[in-house]
C-alpha cells in the first residue's frame, strides 16, 4: 500500500541563476550558474551525486535532446542523467524524478536542474510548438496568451462578472507580483507598476494586456535532494522536506466533452486535492502559508486561487481586491515576483518556484521574508485551459 | 473538368437521381455560402491575402511547420475535409475527433464509435479570444471553444467577423476554408472555420452592389480617388 512522499526526502541545497535577457550567456553557462550555487549550498562536491534529472523544453533553440547536455555542461561524473519534458511542468518533473529516486532507496543524493534559453528566437513571446502531424492539420491557431485568455470570457459568463471588474482584479494581481519582484535581485522585471498602467497596456489577446502576461526570459534553477537522515548527518539544519508531489494530466474530456465549462482547470483541482491529502492538509486557506502558482497570465492565477481551494468558487476577485494574496495578506502569492517578474524559462520555472519556498522556509529570503512560514506550495501548469497538465508540490519545515 | 500541365487530369461529374435528396439535406448551397460570406473590398488586403505583394509578415510567420504528412492527410481525410467526428454507440455522445476510446468520462468504451458529420450541427461559443500576438494574415486572430447543441466540442478558428462581434453564446456555423498554405512547398491545407450565424438580410453593408450597376458611376469619379 503506497504511503506517499511526505517527509521522506529533504532538500540539501538549491541554486537559481539570475533570470532575464541573458544575452551574454547560453544555456550551458546558465546551468553552471545554478548548479554551482546548489553544490555550495549543499556543501558537497559532484562526486557525491548519484543521478540527475534534466528539464528543458525547447531543445530546438537550446541545447538539443537527451541527458547529454547537462552532463557535458556540468562535467558530471558519468552518472545517470535523464531528460524529462512535460512542457511547463518539466521543472517539477525533474524534481519528482530526483525525489522518487531518493525515496525509493535507489539513490542517496540526486540533482534536479531545469534550464531554458528563450531569447535566442529573436522575437517576443513564447515560440510556437509543433503540435504533431495530425494536430498540425486541424488544430485551431493558438498562442499562449490567446489560449489562456479563453478563461476570461468563460469565467465572466459563469460568474456574471463585468469586463471592467475582471480587468481591475487582473491588474491588482500583476501590481502585487511586480511589487514583490522589485525586491528580488534574481528577477527579470524589477519595476513596480500601477493598476492604471496594467489596465491601459497594449492588448495582447483580449482581454489580456501586456502586463497580464509573464515575461519571456532565460534562466536555470537546481535542487539537490537526499533523505532527512543523510542531510542531518552532513550537518544540514532547519530541514525543508517534501510533503506532497502530485501531477494530473488531461485525457481529452475538457476539449471534447461538454461537461467542462471553460472557466477553471480540471487537472489543478485534482492534483491540488491529491497533494493536500498526501501532505495531510485539510483546510488549505488556513494551513498553506504561501504559494507560487503558475501565473503565466493574470487570469490563470485568478482561477488557480479557486482551483487550489484557497479562494471559494467565484470568490477569487473579492479576495484579490481585499489584498488576501498580497505580501502582507493572509496567504501571500508569488512572494518572489512569480512568473510575472521572473519570466518563464519553461524548464526552469518549476524549480525556481521551489527555490523561493525553500529560502522562505529556511529564513533566508531577505527583504521578502515572511514571518514564520511552515508550508509552501508550488503549482506548475502546462498547455491550455482545455488540455493541460497540473503539477503541485508542497514543501514544509521538517517534522 | 480537365487540366493540362506536365500531364493531363480530367474529373467527370454526373448528376444522379440522388441529387434532390442530397440537396435538401444540406444547407450549404453555393448561394447560401456566398450570402453568408463577407466580401472583402479592401484591395490592399486582397493583394496581401493572395501573396501578390511581398509583405514583411514578422518573424512568427517564418516558422517552418514542416512538410505536411500526406499519409496523415489521406488517413484522416474524412475528419479534415468532411468534418467527420464520431458517435459512441454505447452512450450516444457525439465527439470530435472520432477516437478508439470514447471521450465521455462516464463511458470510455473502446472501438464503439461510428462516423458522425459535424458539418451542419448547430453550435455556439463557449469561450473566445482575439489574439494580436500570433501570426495571422488578418489580425487579430479570433479562436475559441465551440460546443455543439447535440454534443461534442472543439477549439476552432473564427473568421468573417470584426473585433467586438462575438461573445460567449454567439451561434456558429462551420465553413470549409483554407487553413494554411505551405508556400515553401506549394501545398494548401484545408479545414473548417467557425463563422457567426447571420440572417442574410443582416450581412454588413460592406457587400457592394453588382459590378454592372457601378460602371456608370465610375466614369464620373475623379481620377486619383481612392
Amino acid at each position: 500500500m503506497a504511503t506517499g512522499i511526505k517527509d521522506k526526502v529533504a532538500i540539501l541545497g538549491m541554486g537559481c541563476s539570475r533570470f532575464g535577457e541573458r544575452w551574454e550567456s547560453g544555456a550551458e553557462e546558465l546551468m553552471v550558474e545554478a548548479y554551482t550555487e546548489a553544490l555550495a549550498d549543499a556543501e558537497i562536491d559532484s562526486s557525491q551525486l548519484d543521478a540527475a534529472w534534466f528539464s528543458t523544453h525547447y531543445q530546438e533553440i537550446s541545447v538539443g535532446k537527451g541527458g547529454l547536455p547537462l552532463s557535458v555542461a556540468l562535467r558530471l561524473p558519468n552518472i545517470a542523467v535523464t531528460r524529462v519534458e512535460n512542457f511547463c511542468a518539466s521543472g517539477s518533473e525533474a524534481f519528482r524524478g530526483a525525489v522518487y529516486a531518493v525515496a525509493s532507496g535507489a539513490c542517496d543524493i540526486a540533482l534536479a536542474l531545469g534550464v531554458e534559453k528563450l531569447k535566442d528566437t529573436g522575437y517576443g513571446g513564447l515560440p510556437g510548438s509543433l503540435p504533431g502531424t495530425l494536430n498540425a492539420q486541424w488544430a485551431a491557431t493558438g498562442s499562449a496568451p490567446g489560449n489562456f485568455a479563453q478563461l476570461a470570457s468563460a469565467y465572466r459568463a459563469k460568474h456574471g462578472v463585468s469586463k471592467e471588474d475582471l480587468k481591475h482584479a487582473l491588474a491588482h494581481i500583476s501590481v502585487k507580483s511586480h511589487a514583490n519582484g522589485a525586491k528580488n535581485p534574481r528577477a527579470h522585471l524589477r519595476k513596480p507598476i500601477t493598476e492604471e498602467a496594467a489596465i491601459n497596456a497594449p492588448m495582447i489577446a483580449e482581454p489580456l494586456g501586456l502586463f497580464d502576461c509573464c515575461g519571456v526570459s532565460d534562466g536555470a534553477a537546481a535542487a539537490i535532494v537526499t533523505t532527512p537522515q543523510i542531510a542531518k548527518s552532513l550537518g544540514k539544519e532547519h530541514l525543508v522536506t517534501v510533503k506532497a508531489l502530485q501531477l494530473s494530466v488531461s485525457n481529452g474530456s475538457e476539449a471534447g466533452h461538454n461537461s467542462w465549462d471553460g472557466s477553471y482547470f480540471h487537472t489543478t483541482r485534482i492534483a491540488g486535492s491529491k497533494a493536500y491529502q498526501e501532505a495531510g492538509i485539510r483546510k488549505p486557506r488556513n494551513e498553506v502559508s504561501m504559494f507560487e502558482c503558475h501565473d503565466c497570465f493574470s487570469i490563470t492565477e485568478l482561477v488557480t486561487m479557486e482551483d487550489l481551494g484557497i479562494s471559494p468558487e467565484g470568490g477569487a476577485i473579492k479576495d484579490v481586491e481585499a489584498g488576501f494574496y498580497d505580501a502582507d495578506g493572509q496567504v501571500p502569492c508569488q512572494i518572489d515576483g512569480g512568473l510575472k517578474c521572473f519570466g518563464h524559462p519553461i524548464g526552469a520555472s518549476g524549480i525556481r518556484m521551489l527555490y523561493e519556498m525553500y529560502l522562505q522556509l529556511s529564513g533566508r529570503a531577505e527583504d521578502r521574508q515572511l514571518p514564520n512560514p511552515s508550508i509552501g506550495l508550488t503549482h506548475n501548469l502546462v498547455g491550455s485551459p482545455s488540455q493541460n497538465v497540473a503539477a503541485v508540490c508542497i514543501v514544509g519545515t521538517a517534522g | 473538368m480537365a487540366g493540362f500541365g506536365q500531364g493531363c487530369d480530367a474529373i467527370v461529374f454526373e448528376v444522379t437521381s440522388n441529387w434532390p435528396q442530397y440537396r435538401n439535406a444540406r444547407s450549404n448551397t453555393l448561394t447560401e455560402q456566398l450570402s453568408h460570406g463577407i466580401e472583402e473590398t479592401n484591395y490592399s488586403k486582397y493583394l496581401a491575402f493572395n501573396d501578390l505583394v511581398t509583405l514583411e509578415k514578422g518573424m512568427r510567420a517564418e516558422r517552418d511547420d514542416y512538410k505536411t504528412a500526406l499519409s496523415v492527410t489521406y488517413r484522416k481525410r474524412d475528419l479534415l475535409l468532411g468534418l467527420m467526428g464520431g458517435r459512441c454507440n454505447q452512450c450516444g455522445t457525439l465527439q470530435f475527433p472520432r477516437s478508439d476510446i470514447c471521450v465521455n468520462p462516464q463511458c470510455h468504451a473502446t472501438h464503439s464509435q461510428t462516423p458522425h458529420s459535424f458539418r451542419d450541427e448547430p453550435a455556439q461559443i463557449l469561450s473566445w479570444s482575439a489574439d494580436y500576438l500570433t501570426y495571422t494574415a488578418d489580425p487579430p486572430s479570433h479562436y475559441g471553444m465551440i460546443t455543439f447543441d447535440a454534443g461534442g466540442r472543439f477549439m476552432t478558428d473564427f473568421t468573417d467577423l470584426e473585433p467586438g462581434e462575438i461573445e460567449v453564446g454567439t451561434r456558429i456555423k462551420m465553413m470549409f476554408r483554407i487553413k494554411s498554405i505551405d508556400s515553401q512547398r506549394g501545398f494548401v491545407r484545408y479545414f473548417w472555420k467557425g463563422v457567426p450565424e447571420r440572417v442574410p438580410e443582416r450581412v454588413p453593408e460592406r457587400v457592394p452592389e453588382r459590378v454592372s450597376e457601378r460602371i456608370p458611376e465610375r466614369a464620373s469619379e475623379s481620377a486619383g480617388s481612392v
